[in-house]
């Protein structure tokens, strides 16, 4: 087989077909739109999280110069008073964190339907950030943005089909395949070593839209590496379709037909389907185990005495059963309000642990429709290298709620010693809050095991039908 | 001869076998979509029946209780649920449509399923919707990409013509043919409501709904037919066909979406947030007794009840300070809301005008308009459930004022017949014609496509295209 001749071939067709040429440049130029599309979004998320940040750091700049002047508050607030848990709690507004990944701008995944920050005050719940995302019309949610993602996951499958999808067909549609078995020796190869080229073609455009994505995010780390062999994965996968439709030899519109249904299906109509399963699964509902934690629960605690409330006190902060205050018979209101927080934080856990273990049932029956859902492979792969994935932001979740353990377990242990908070408890106060963390750089192993098995049976099953006939 | 061809393309269609598998095929997804669909409809109305139920049992339950206290306790409006949602959900996913009403605050809705989701969410959901809008279009393009190309491929075209069909009879024909087998797909659709939901059903707004549909296929049918007519083979009929679909049904829509939001940037959470605390601070503060508004409005009392000081007051002030703030508050809500809802409509328009481009844009808004799942549909409720929280909030303070206690009596209850006697909040979904108002120009660019593509075929002359034979 005369592999030189062939690829110069399929050059020489490529370099005369304005219609190839128009279809990598638009895939460029669509691509080179959702890199700046997605960076201005990230650019947007990076300059709320500064604020956040600087809010955070204002509020409590003013209170550490009370404790400076040695005085409770300000001027016109004579009830304030800084030394007090609760206030101090109030002035220490720390807020927690999801920054940007390095290649957040490739998948905003579901970032836009969550909020990327969350107050981690007494009353925070790992709800807040479900309910207050940032503002978004929703029928750009609905939409869906722009992302680089959207290109590769929809966009670059069809490039490749484009660039091949009249391989075999044409030669079938002209009488000439006869004629190229016996120049070419095997069907399989020279049909394999033709769309080789096209998928390199593919790849090489794709190549340079990640590299955009890149130089826009100035990330040149492992993510972009492991997004571009997904990348690669990708494009193989559907090669591997494109022959073994080849393999049933037929004309050229029964191919571009089966191709585009092909694509329908993957792209579409499975992870249609897989949504389907989930939400049989998983209904949606109206979270009324939140609210009624949040609310009527809630309410039920404030008619009991804090007393009443020591064994929640002592599960979370076992250290309290020795605190002088609790063996006291004399209450006091502002440390007595601790126990409601504490009892309101555990009927919080307890909520959201049931509401959790359906948003982590839903994510894991998402991962598993990725054994017949290659186009979700995909998408959870990029969203994974992106750090914006659903199981990034429940870990993030799951951060919070530790978070807001902290802080109120802090404050109790504080207000059980009966002494004025000082500066140096506030900034202790401030630091029960850990660092702000992106989730990325998560390997997407699963995506790659999906995608490179989908290649090897469906392009093998292609290669062998092509050989034997 | 209209009737004719429609006829014998007709019976010829329905007798091809690739014609029996897709019409089967998109039929199956049809009713596995409106069985998915009714399967979430009847699950979310019993969790909001429930759940709308439990709220007001929880209201109604409250007992003797100070108002102010009751306003934090607060309530829950549940948006019911249309009929037509089961065949298009809209946006509804995407914003959720429960709102806690209480005071001081004017929330947004809660626990969208968005926001609960694996970012299996970013692909289509599997609702009725999608087969009508995305793939009943994609089977009318199989059926009819090469009516007339292949016709001419095989050089029957000429005879037909000859034997005395005009070119503008042979398209009509064959677009008609493949218009009803759509209607049969939507004779599906009013099959499954008819039988499922007969009684209920608002008939009308369920023939507009079909009727969008009914025109926007023939749409679909008219052009493919057009196509094929003017592209030299069959193949290339299918190209542009998919590429037209996957433009319109795929690319514009994001792309415009994404261009609203360039062109009418909304503000980040962090900075509406703020701004209207800033300008809720310029105004009174319920809990300030410094404040200057509330020196105002002390003044103001006194004078009305001619009293020297609070404590003489026959009522309660406190009540009459927090009535004063919510309604400065109620403006600044409706001032940074409004500007939000604004910014909205504005990239909203930016989509209408894309519809122009992209047909489907125009049907999807339509639809969405008519199963009251819209974008509008969600911010007529929330304004709904506000005007009604203003009113409740009023009643609340109105009666910690006027109800028998005196300034600083934070302890003091009104008696439960009070709570319960507040009514219940109700939605009343806007009429056909508020629904059809906000979406003439999707009405016009879906009358002025039809008129296009009906020009199209009936001004096709016959040598222009046999010629290209």
């Amino acid at each position: 087989m005369n592999i030189k001749g062939i690829l110069t071939m399929e050059w020489v067709q490529l370099w005369r077909s304005p219609m190839r040429w128009s279809a990598i440049i638009v895939y460029l130029a669509l691509g080179a739109y959702a890199v700046f599309s997605g960076q201005q979004y990230v650019q947007k998320w990076a300059v709320a999280i500064d604020k956040v940040e600087l809010e955070e750091k204002e509020m409590a700049e003013q209170a550490l110069s009370w404790y400076a002047e040695g005085v409770k508050g300000p001027e016109d607030r004579a009830w304030v008073d800084i030394q007090q848990p609760l206030w101090a709690s109030w002035y220490t507004g720390s807020y927690f964190c999801k920054t940007p990944a390095p290649l957040a701008v490739v998948s905003l995944g579901v970032s836009d339907t969550r909020s990327n920050y969350a107050r981690i005050s007494r009353f925070s719940s790992p709800f807040d950030t479900r309910n207050k995302p940032e503002l978004i019309n929703p029928e750009q949610l609905m939409a869906g943005h722009f992302d680089l993602a959207f290109v590769l996951v929809f966009l670059s499958p069809l490039l490749l089909l484009l660039l091949s999808f009249d391989i075999l067909g044409y030669e079938r549609d002209e009488g000439m395949l006869p004629l190229i078995r016996l120049q070419a020796g095997s069907l399989a190869a020279w049909a394999g070593l033709r769309v080789g080229f096209q998928w390199s073609l593919a790849f090489a455009a794709t190549a340079v839209l990640w590299l955009m994505a890149a130089w826009a995010a100035g990330s040149w780390g492992l993510s972009l590496w492991l997004g571009l062999l997904l990348s690669g994965l990708y494009l193989l996968f559907w090669g591997g379709l494109i022959l073994l439709v080849l393999s049933m030899r037929q004309g050229l519109s029964f191919n571009a037909l089966t191709l585009a249904i092909l694509w329908m299906v993957v792209s579409i109509l499975l992870p249609a389907a897989a949504n389907l399963w989930g939400q049989a699964q998983y209904p949606h509902d109206y979270s009324t185990e939140i609210t009624d934690a949040q609310r009527a629960d809630r309410y039920a605690l404030y008619d009991k005495e804090a007393e009443e409330l020591e064994p929640q006190l002592f599960e979370v902060f076992p250290e309290a059963r020795h605190s002088a205050y609790v063996q006291d018979t004399v209450r006091d209101p502002l440390i007595d309000r601790h126990y409601y927080d504490v009892a309101g934080l555990l009927l919080n856990e307890a909520a959201a642990a049931e509401a959790v273990a359906t948003e982590a049932g839903r994510e894991r029956l998402a991962r598993k429709s990725t054994w017949y859902n290659p186009a979700y492979a995909m998408q959870m792969g990029l969203d994974a290298v992106a750090g914006n994935s659903s199981a990034a932001y429940l870990a993030f979740n799951a951060d919070i709620s530790a978070a807001v353990k902290a802080k109120v377990v802090q404050l109790l242990a504080f207000a059980l010693e009966k002494e004025p908070l000082d500066a140096e408890k506030f900034q202790v106060l401030r630091q029960t809050v850990g660092p702000n963390l992106n989730y990325a750089g998560q390997v997407p192993g699963r995506s790659w095991l999906v995608l490179l098995l989908y290649t090897v049976l469906i392009g093998g099953i292609g290669a062998w039908r092509l050989r034997k006939g | 001869m209209v009737r004719l061809i429609l006829s014998n393309e007709l019976k010829g269609s329905l007798r091809d076998r690739r014609v029996q598998l897709l019409a089967g095929f998109t039929a199956l997804l049809l009713l596995l979509s409106a069985w998915s669909g009714q399967g979430t409809y009847t699950h979310l109305a019993d969790a909001r029946e429930q759940a709308a139920a439990k709220a007001e049992a929880e209201w109604d339950s409250l007992g003797a209780y100070n108002p102010h206290s009751a306003a934090h306790f607060g309530t829950y409006a549940y948006r019911p649920l249309g009929l037509l949602r089961m065949l298009d959900a809209g946006v509804q996913p995407f914003t959720g449509d429960v709102l806690k009403v209480e005071g001081h605050v004017a929330n947004e809705a809660l626990y969208a399923e968005a926001s609960r989701s694996s970012s299996l969410m970013r692909f289509s959901a599997f609702q009725p919707a999608l087969v009508l809008q995305a793939i009943v279009p994609l089977l009318l393009i199989f059926l009819a990409f090469g009516s007339i190309a292949r016709e001419r491929e095989t050089g029957t075209l000429k005879m037909l013509v000859l034997q005395g069909a005009s070119f503008r009879q042979l398209m009509a024909g064959k677009a008609l043919a493949y218009w009803i087998i759509s209607l049969g797909l939507l004779l599906v659709t009013v099959l499954i409501m008819a039988i499922l939901y007969g009684g209920q059903m608002a008939w009308d707004t369920f023939a507009l709904f079909m009727l969008a549909y009914a025109l926007y296929y023939l749409l679909a049918a008219l052009l493919s037919v057009y196509v094929s007519a003017r592209a030299r083979r069959s193949s290339s009929a299918l190209a542009v066909l998919l590429g037209g679909w996957l433009l319109w049904v795929f690319i514009l829509p994001k792309l415009a979406a994404q261009l609203g939001q360039s062109l009418y940037p909304l503000p980040s959470r962090i900075v509406f947030e703020e701004q209207m605390r800033e300008d809720r601070k310029k105004g009174l503060d319920g809990h300030n007794p410094s404040d200057e508004r509330r020196k105002a409005l002390e003044e103001k009392v006194l004078l009305e009840y001619e009293v020297d000081s609070i404590e003489q007051l026959p009522i309660n002030f406190d009540g009459i300070v927090m009535q004063a703030d919510e309604e400065y508050g109620n403006q600044v809500w409706d001032k940074h809301f409004g500007d939000y809802y604004q910014t909205v409509q504005q990239q909203n328009r930016v989509i209408q005008w894309a519809s122009a481009l992209a047909p489907f844009l125009a049907v999807r808004n339509l639809s969405m308009a008519l199963a009251g799942t819209s974008l509008y549909d969600h911010l007529h409720f929330q304004q709904s459930v506000e005007d009604y929280r203003r009113g409740w909030v009023k009643a609340l303070n109105d009666e910690h004022a006027y109800g028998g206690s005196k300034t600083g009596e934070w302890g003091w209850k009104a008696e439960a017949a009070f709570f319960q006697s507040m009514e219940d909040y109700t939605y009343e979904r806007p009429g056909l014609s508020w629904s059809l108002a906000n979406r003439w120009p999707e009405i016009v660019v879906l009358l002025a496509w039809l008129l296009v593509a009906v020009g199209l075929v009936a001004f096709s002359r016959n040598l222009s295209v046999l010629d290209q034979n």
